[in-house]
């Protein structure tokens, strides 16, 4: 009975829906039969998953141009005092632009192409990837570096070895944040005047394809999830020595 | 490995002042010989050590490894921490993690894993090959560590408080085992601590840090017996003799 | 040194692009040169028009903050305090959760139309996200120490929630509060880009489309004011609070001064 009690919600809130759909008669809110029914079609018939498929292309393209910029700029930063004296002020001067800040100018200049999403949804995402390679670059522990100097290891090397597999759970942090940001700037983009799921939706809206239109929303939060638990299992599988994931020592 | 300071001195800046950590530090440690320097915590030992690791360019003074200049990291060095989870790789196994040093060297993949493999057998961890070493205790970390020291290979230890944060059983373990791998691979260690029994028994000859900037207060040399043992050397009466001859240049180094 | 090169870098980069829009080499129907974003925002007409729209922005931005900050605050305190509550809930949440708040906009426009109250609805929903974690959070990581001296002391459940639980998970909560507050602003702009007739992100959108390169430029600034208002807003509100009642926001010891 426990195990089915997380359930339960779910079912009171279906009901509950169903029970204010038959109630408000009204197209606005179709019940749960109809939207499950929409959402098989839209998937049948390949609508959905392309859409979605396309929104998540964006999103990668724009995490990809900005863990390409953010992460060496952060680490960067985080290690060398010069760069952050250097580059602090300006930083601080754009952070406080809101992350769809840059879709206006950006429409105009690069059409909405893939260097549209590269430019918005990777600067969205920059800022959050960018923080977290600073954190991580300023908590390297100085020991860690130290011994390796020590033992003979030139700078290559510690970069390589020591510097990138240390900084990596705060990376994985950094990714994690930056995740549902690229995500949504991607469908807003989409939205104001590009493909995708974000254009599929509002298209349905206005077309007063209703039950289709919430099936889009939740394909479109299932993606979400499915990018999120994606990176968790990548997170678990590569970074199980971080503190997080660490065993308690058998006593000897 | 011989190591010769000579008139060390180190500043720090700060925004508006100058700091003098360290001044006219002198003093040699020769080939095969096991020194410890003793002072409190904050006496800017660790500074020091760094110096002669170069890792650090002192402001004055300088640093000759086998009469030759010290400049940057020397191959044949190998430095030992008090915070040992800080300075193993977590995302490296045991025997990943001795490997380290010996990647640096040219020599075949093979050696290079017999050779850890034999230090790693050395310190009484030849079954935790395949562990990380968050699964490990405190002291088989420091093992590990040792390990990593001695596999690559160097002449000069240098060893910044490694027991200080074990457990008092734990810690007479690894000293008993430090002296073992000295007296068998013939290097130099340098050795910092705060404890002074601990740098009676394990050293030939002790060095008082004291003061601020620190300098160098006292020297005594130790001519107990060796091989040391853990109960009869600590009780002879020569050991008491020392202890008080330390205490009281630590004394005099404090009230400077 | 470095730090005054640091402080002069952003103004160098104006320069820099100034220049190259003087000289040509930045199209500058595309990007408009620096000088003349800041006369379109000095030009009396167009000034009015970023601050009234601005206006517009704020307002909604404080709307779906009170809205989705309130929220998340009860749900999240529930959600704390009754873990049975939280673990029926759970579900649902984990389902609403990762929908991005802008898929969310045409729903809202279906039911609330395209007014203000669209806009409102939208930031609130994607508000209360960030605050109902950092409260339940917040809820669940007070010191159980706290709990039984609050028992020991022979208080109510009642009391103790309101005495003990409530001021210990509030440290926390701000924090959330001050990630919500961000989220309010960038969501409010997405919803006037997609459905709006006025407000910043409408304004950018259109000057944008009608070739009005400097307006949409110094509307993208504006954003980044607005956004700058509400943070300073906050931080001050925030030290207001922290000096009248020292300790109640969290304390953060700083280097040999008392709290």
């Amino acid at each position: 009975m426990t195990r089915l009690r997380p359930l339960i919600g779910l079912l009171a809130a279906a009901l509950l829906w169903e029970a204010a759909s038959r109630a408000a008669g009204t197209r606005a809110m179709p019940t749960p039969g109809e939207i499950a029914s929409a959402f098989v079609d839209l998937v049948l018939n390949g609508t959905l998953l392309r859409a979605l498929g396309l929104t998540l292309g964006h999103t990668t393209l724009g995490l990809g141009a900005a863990i390409s910029l953010g992460v060496p700029l952060g680490l960067w930063m985080g290690c060398s005092r010069t760069a952050r004296a250097l580059l602090t002020p300006t930083m601080e001067l754009v952070r406080p632009l809101p992350p769809p800040a840059l879709i206006p100018p950006a429409m105009l200049l690069l059409g909405f192409g893939p260097a549209m999403y590269v430019t918005v949804v990777g600067f969205a995402a920059c800022f959050p990837l960018l923080l977290a390679a600073m954190d991580a670059g300023r908590a390297m522990p100085a020991p860690l570096l130290d011994t390796a100097r020590s033992l003979g290891a030139g700078r290559l090397r510690i970069a390589t070895r020591v510097i990138a597999p240390a900084c990596l759970p705060g990376l994985a942090t950094g990714l994690r944040t930056a995740l549902p940001v690229a995500l949504i700037v991607a469908v807003l983009t989409e939205m104001v005047g590009g493909d995708g799921a974000g254009r599929l939706i509002l298209r349905l809206q206005r077309t007063w394809r209703i039950p289709e239109m919430y099936a889009c929303v939740i394909g479109l939060g299932l993606a979400g999830w499915a990018l999120a638990a994606g990176l968790s299992f990548l997170e678990r599988r590569i970074l199980f020595w971080a503190p997080a994931y660490q065993r308690l020592p058998p006593q000897p | 490995m011989r190591l010769q300071a000579q008139d060390l001195g180190m500043d720090y800046r700060r925004t508006n002042a100058t700091v003098a950590v360290l001044d006219n530090i002198s003093f040699t440690l020769a080939d095969g010989e096991f020194l410890s320097l003793l002072g409190p915590s904050g006496a800017g030992k660790t500074t020091l050590l760094r110096c002669l690791a170069g890792l650090e360019q002192p402001t004055r003074g300088v640093a000759r490894i086998d009469g030759r200049p010290l400049c940057g990291a020397t191959p044949g060095m190998a430095m030992v921490f008090q915070d040992y989870a800080a300075t193993l790789f977590p995302w490296r196994t045991v025997l990943g993690n001795v490997l380290f040093g010996l990647e640096c060297r040219n020599m075949p993949g093979s050696e290079r894993k017999d050779r850890a493999r034999a230090a790693l057998a050395d310190v009484g961890l030849a079954d935790f090959t395949a562990h990380h070493p968050w699964e490990l205790s405190g002291g088989m970390q420091q093992r590990v560590a040792l390990a990593r020291a001695v596999a690559s290979g160097a002449r000069l230890l240098l060893m910044d408080e490694p027991f200080a944060s074990v457990d008092a059983l734990t810690r007479i373990e690894l000293e008993d085992l430090l002296l073992r791998l000295w007296s068998e691979r013939g290097a130099s260690v340098l050795f910092v601590t705060h404890d002074v029994d601990e740098a009676i028994y394990l050293s030939d000859r002790v060095l008082v840090l004291g003061g601020s900037p620190a300098r160098i207060v006292g020297a005594v040399s130790v001519s107990l017996a060796r091989p040391r043992e853990q109960l009869r050397t600590r009780g002879e009466s020569a050991f008491a003799t020392l202890r008080s001859e330390l205490f009281s240049l630590l004394n005099k180094g404090t009230a400077v | 040194m470095i730090a005054q090169v640091g402080r002069l870098f952003p103004l160098g980069l104006l320069l820099v692009w100034e220049s190259l829009c003087r000289l040509g080499v930045i199209d500058a129907r595309f990007v408009p040169a620096p000088s003349a974003i800041l006369a379109c925002l000095v030009t009396p007409g167009s000034a009015g028009d970023l601050l009234d729209q601005m206006g517009h922005t704020l307002l909604r931005t404080l709307g779906g903050f009170v809205l989705g900050g309130a929220a998340g605050l009860g749900l999240g305190l529930t959600c704390g305090v009754c873990r049975r509550f939280d673990k029926a809930l759970l579900p649902l949440l984990e389902i609403l959760r990762p929908i991005p708040s802008v898929a969310i906009i045409p729903v809202a426009i279906l039911f609330l139309g395209l007014g203000n109250g669209m806009n409102v609805a939208v930031a609130a929903f994607a508000c209360a996200w960030p605050v109902f974690v950092a409260v339940r959070d917040a809820v669940r990581a007070v010191d159980p120490l706290l709990c039984d001296t609050a028992r020991i002391c022979g208080l109510t459940q009642g009391r103790a929630f309101r005495l003990v639980v409530l001021p210990a998970s509030l440290p926390g909560a701000v924090t959330g509060l001050h990630t919500a507050l961000g989220i309010a602003v960038a969501v409010a702009i997405s919803s006037e880009m997609v459905a709006s007739s006025d407000g910043l992100g409408h304004l950018a959108i259109t000057a944008s489309f009608s070739h009005r390169e400097p307006l949409a430029w110094a509307a993208v600034l504006a954003m980044g004011l607005a956004g700058g208002i509400c943070s300073l807003v906050f931080s001050f509100l925030r030290r207001l609070v922290e000096r009248s009642r020292p300790g109640l926001l969290g304390v953060q010891y700083r280097k040999g001064k008392r709290p």
